[in-house]
């Protein structure tokens, strides 16, 4: 898959979410290419490295919120990230990512108040447990342990060593169906990407020694 | 009114004194009544200056306060007069004078320096203003005058006053300003790079700028402090949230040690409040607030983020209701209501926790959360309630305060609000002007949600007490403002000030287009918003696109954000995932359903789907309609495009087109008693599910006329009885 077709795939998921009112607030994808190396990014690329830093969760969220690092604000304060890179013309790096909003019920549990746009839908007493969904992957052999530390990787919550195999790269159309598919089931069918996601795909990343494990498979 | 006399009293005070009724006392002596530590010596100069007939001027009590380097510095009294300056007041509560010399000294050089800041209040390098200072002691015993340091008792004060003599008086005005302007209320909003002069982006920033004043009502409404309930009344746009946050800072410089708490209903205000008073008790103390005294609030709150409710329960260890639970005990549009009434019902013993809570957007908050907000204060009850009286235009909003807050065990009301006598401070204070809509703007917005050009049809709803109009600034042009006859009402510019209309031709100010097709119409939003981006210089923080019907929004608004997105610009949805600090955010252009639009302002307001506020099929959804249309034209602060689709739209072009006929004026006759009684009945309020219940009867019973009409069912097929009952129902 070429750049430009990752590019072309996160507008269009933007469009779509935009015209379906899943969208609140978005931000286009940017380029950055400095060498060999391309950055596909978030806008003027406002600092990352939050995410990563041991925090509490709600201050990641604030903190990625508040700084607009995220492409797509869904309408419960989900937040969503393609962060892409290549090197001379190829995939070496992607980070995907949901973050929900610690405050705010998740859609699914209440989807007319949102859909409705209730106003006090913010008076949330009881929260259900929210954690944050990357898919990792890194081409870079010094990443990689077989099959410890597989290339391409499900990462659920801020647990350490939660490191689930998955067979390959996911393009944007891949990542969105997950995410709608099993966050904002119900909607999905408003905007659906099934079709749009088998289009295109990278080649396996996995190793015989992550197949033993359960891991995440896709044609 | 009370509010009128004060707006007037030094330009045209002999005006004023022709118009109040011939049988009412009045000095033209108007007092202006703070927070005092020294209550029984300031009434008594109050009482002594009130004696001197019509020498004209203000007193202030507890008024001004100056930052100084070492904190804040309250004045004990200031009377500002147009022939003799500005006299500060060292009032002495007790017996005993102390060192009142340096107190003299002290309170002449805080009120020269503050005025030295003043180049208008400047001759060459001297102050061309007049200052004097005496000490006012009623009580103790006043040595002969001292040349140099008046003290005086109330015997002597008329004469020493009358001695004072300013022979510059037309800088009254200068200093008028200065000594009322608590601050300079300007928006720190991103700096634009103006090209050309005469764009829309370029009228806006002077809009901005010329907003940046205090008006003296609204001066009074800050310093005037109740021991008890206080209610401030006004239009969107009249400044009530300034106002409030004023008086926060206001009373936490005069009054450090109490807790202040500020409640409000839309979550966005909360950041608002935050800048405000921080900047507001920066400049009256030069120092930052002290946030372990001063709290802002949200009403309702949650066990993330606190509430005035949410507090309330968790001190008196009640069960929390959030929204979906106190949906399901309460019912739809009854939950916060509930909510409140059910927590103040089951504490056991309140305790008491604010010395003064002020409570904004009040029209959208329950009875039950006011009557919480009062079970928690300290005697005496400093309560200040703002609110909206049209917001939903019927005046059923809030009761008065009477009903409000109840009887005590003997039968008698808990508050009363009492004709305000001279020398108090004011328990209903109306703001009359609006500062945000021009007269155009405002009066279309009047004449749709009234109805007042409705054909056929005529009004959809009227106020109960018809002095309401004047109250929120019209005024009668021709016939009289009495039921069942002509009346033709209209801003004047003093009311709606003319910068806010002259900028613009009238005829760009608001527009109403109909389109054949939802495409045509968003074809033509996009354009616009791209021209308006791209040549008229305005920001996209400038624009926002209101949708009235609230439920629908997230869908109907989508196509045209992500045509605008693929012209490269970026728009937002407010909705709950927008923080709870902001509305608008940098650089997008906002799309906003209308519960979330209110309370918020932009330069230019684009309205879609208007349509849907023309018409309903139900006498008592239409109402709620035009109150949505009514809203949605009101946020605008400078223009307003008011789009929809078909026939509908074009009916309501044609109702603006008569409004235009009339030239922004709303001439008709005055319901009378019965009209009114049908409009209130229809326009009662009913829950959401009261509502669709009302709905679904109806419908059923066109079901039945149509099965009639149509002879599916005979009128023999219906029993006896029934046949009887509805003849006696049609015959009424």
């Amino acid at each position: 898959m070429k750049i430009g077709q990752i590019v072309n795939q996160i507008n269009d998921i933007i469009s779509t979410l935009v015209k379906e009112g899943l969208s609140d607030h978005q931000t286009f994808p940017s380029q950055k290419t400095s060498g060999e190396q391309t950055l596909i990014t978030i806008g003027d690329s406002p600092d990352l490295s939050v995410s990563l830093r041991d925090l509490p969760y709600h201050e990641v969220y604030h903190a990625l919120r508040s700084s607009v690092s995220y492409h797509i604000r869904m309408l419960d304060g989900g937040l969503i990230q393609f962060l892409y890179t290549f090197e001379k013309g190829s995939l070496a790096k992607h980070r995907l990512a949901l973050f929900p909003s610690p405050i705010l019920e998740i859609f699914d549990s209440d989807p007319e108040l949102y859909m409705k746009d209730e106003l006090f839908a913010d008076i949330v007493g009881k929260h259900s447990v929210k954690f944050p969904v990357r898919f990792d992957f890194s081409a870079d052999p010094k990443d990689h342990k077989d099959p410890d530390h597989p290339r391409s990787h499900l990462t659920l919550g801020q647990y350490k060593g939660c490191r689930i195999p998955v067979q390959a790269p996911l393009t944007p159309y891949r990542f969105i169906q997950f995410v709608l598919r099993n966050f904002y089931n119900s909607v999905y069918f408003s905007c659906d990407f099934d079709k749009r996601a088998i289009d295109y795909k990278f080649s396996d990343s996995i190793t015989e020694g992550e197949r033993n494990l359960s891991f995440i498979s896709f044609t | 009114m009370r509010g009128g006399i004060r707006n007037a009293t030094y330009k045209h005070a002999k005006v004023v004194v022709l118009l109040l009724p011939s049988c009412e006392m009045h000095s033209p002596m108007d007092t202006v009544w703070g927070s005092t530590t020294k209550p029984v010596s300031a009434r008594q100069l109050a009482d002594t200056l009130a004696t001197l007939g019509d020498e004209d001027g203000t007193l202030y009590i507890g008024y001004p306060i100056i930052g100084t380097p070492e904190g804040a510095f309250p004045f004990d009294a200031l009377l500002l007069s147009p022939t003799r300056g500005a006299i500060a007041f060292d009032l002495v509560e007790g017996k005993e004078l102390g060192a009142y010399q340096e107190r003299q000294d002290d309170l002449f050089a805080k009120l020269k320096s503050k005025l030295l800041q003043y180049p208008n209040l400047m001759k060459r390098r001297e102050l061309a203003a007049k200052i004097e200072v005496i000490t006012f002691a009623p009580s103790a015993a006043v040595e002969p005058l001292d040349d140099e340091y008046l003290v005086v008792g109330s015997a002597d004060l008329p004469k020493e006053i009358l001695k004072l003599e300013w022979d510059d008086q037309e800088r009254f005005p200068a200093l008028a300003a200065a000594i009322q302007s608590l601050t300079t209320v300007r928006k720190t909003k991103r700096k634009r790079s103006i090209e050309n002069d005469n764009s829309r982006g370029a009228k806006l920033h002077r809009l901005n700028e010329s907003i940046a004043n205090l008006d003296e009502n609204q001066n009074a409404a800050v310093v005037e402090t109740v021991e008890g309930v206080q209610r401030i009344r006004g239009l969107a746009g009249s400044g009530k949230t300034i106002v409030l946050a004023l008086k926060v800072a206001y009373l936490h410089a005069q009054n450090p040690d109490w807790h202040i708490a500020i409640t409000f209903n839309t979550r966005s205000l909360k950041g608002q409040f935050e800048r405000l008073i921080t900047s507001f008790v920066f400049e009256q103390t030069s120092e930052e607030p002290d946030w372990s005294k001063i709290r802002i609030l949200h009403s309702w709150g949650s066990p993330r983020s606190e509430g005035i409710y949410f507090n309330f329960v968790k001190s008196n260890e009640l069960a929390y209701r959030d929204f979906r639970s106190a949906q399901g005990a309460f019912g739809e549009g009854k939950e916060f209501a509930g909510a409140c009434e059910e927590a103040v019902l089951s504490a056991r013993k309140i305790e008491p926790v604010y010395d003064a809570i002020l409570v904004d957007e009040a029209q959208d908050l329950p009875s039950s959360f006011i009557r919480l907000c009062y079970s928690i204060l300290r005697a005496p009850h400093r309560l200040v309630y703002a609110y909206d009286e049209l917001q939903s235009l019927t005046n059923a909003s809030l009761p008065g305060p009477e009903e409000l807050f109840g009887s005590d065990a003997n039968g008698n009301p808990i508050v009363e609000f009492t004709p305000t006598a001279s020398g108090q401070p004011r328990q209903d204070i109306i703001l009359e002007k609006c500062y945000r809509n021009s007269r155009p703007v405002l009066a279309t917005a009047h004449a749709l949600g009234f109805g007042i050009y409705r054909e056929p049809g005529g009004l959809i709803q009227i106020f109960e007490q018809n002095q309401l109009w004047q109250d929120v600034g019209y005024r009668v042009r021709e016939g009289s403002l009495a039921d069942g006859e002509y009346v033709s009402l209209h801003r004047t510019d003093e009311t709606s000030p003319l910068f806010l209309e002259n900028h613009s031709p009238v005829s760009d100010l608001i527009q109403f287009k109909a389109f054949d097709s939802r495409k045509d119409q968003d074809d033509w939003l996009v354009e616009n918003i791209l021209r308006n981006l791209r040549e008229d210089e305005l920001l996209p923080e400038d624009i926002v696109v209101i949708n009235p019907d609230p439920f629908r929004t997230r869908k109907v608004v989508g196509e045209a954000r992500a045509r605008l997105m693929s012209e490269g610009v970026n728009s937002s949805l407010a909705g709950v995932s927008t923080s709870p600090d902001v509305f608008f955010e940098r650089d997008v252009v906002t799309f906003t359903g209308i519960f979330r639009a209110k309370g918020n302002e932009a330069g230019m307001v684009y309205i879609v789907n208007a349509d849907d506020c023309f018409d309903a099929t139900l006498p008592g959804t239409r109402a709620i309609i035009r109150n949505r249309l009514f809203t949605a034209i009101t946020r605008s602060k400078a223009w307003v495009r008011v789009l929809g689709v078909g026939s509908e739209m074009r009916g309501l072009c044609e109702e603006f087109e008569r409004v235009k006929e009339h030239q922004f004026r709303l001439d008709f006759v005055y319901p009378d008693e019965e009209t009114k009684k049908a409009l209130k009945i229809v326009n009662r309020d009913l829950t959401r599910s009261e509502r669709q219940r009302v709905d679904a009867k109806v419908s059923d019973l066109q079901g039945v006329i149509e099965a009639l009409e149509g002879g599916d069912v005979k009128v023999e097929d219906l029993p006896e009885d029934l046949r009887e009952r509805l003849k006696a129902m049609f015959a009424k």
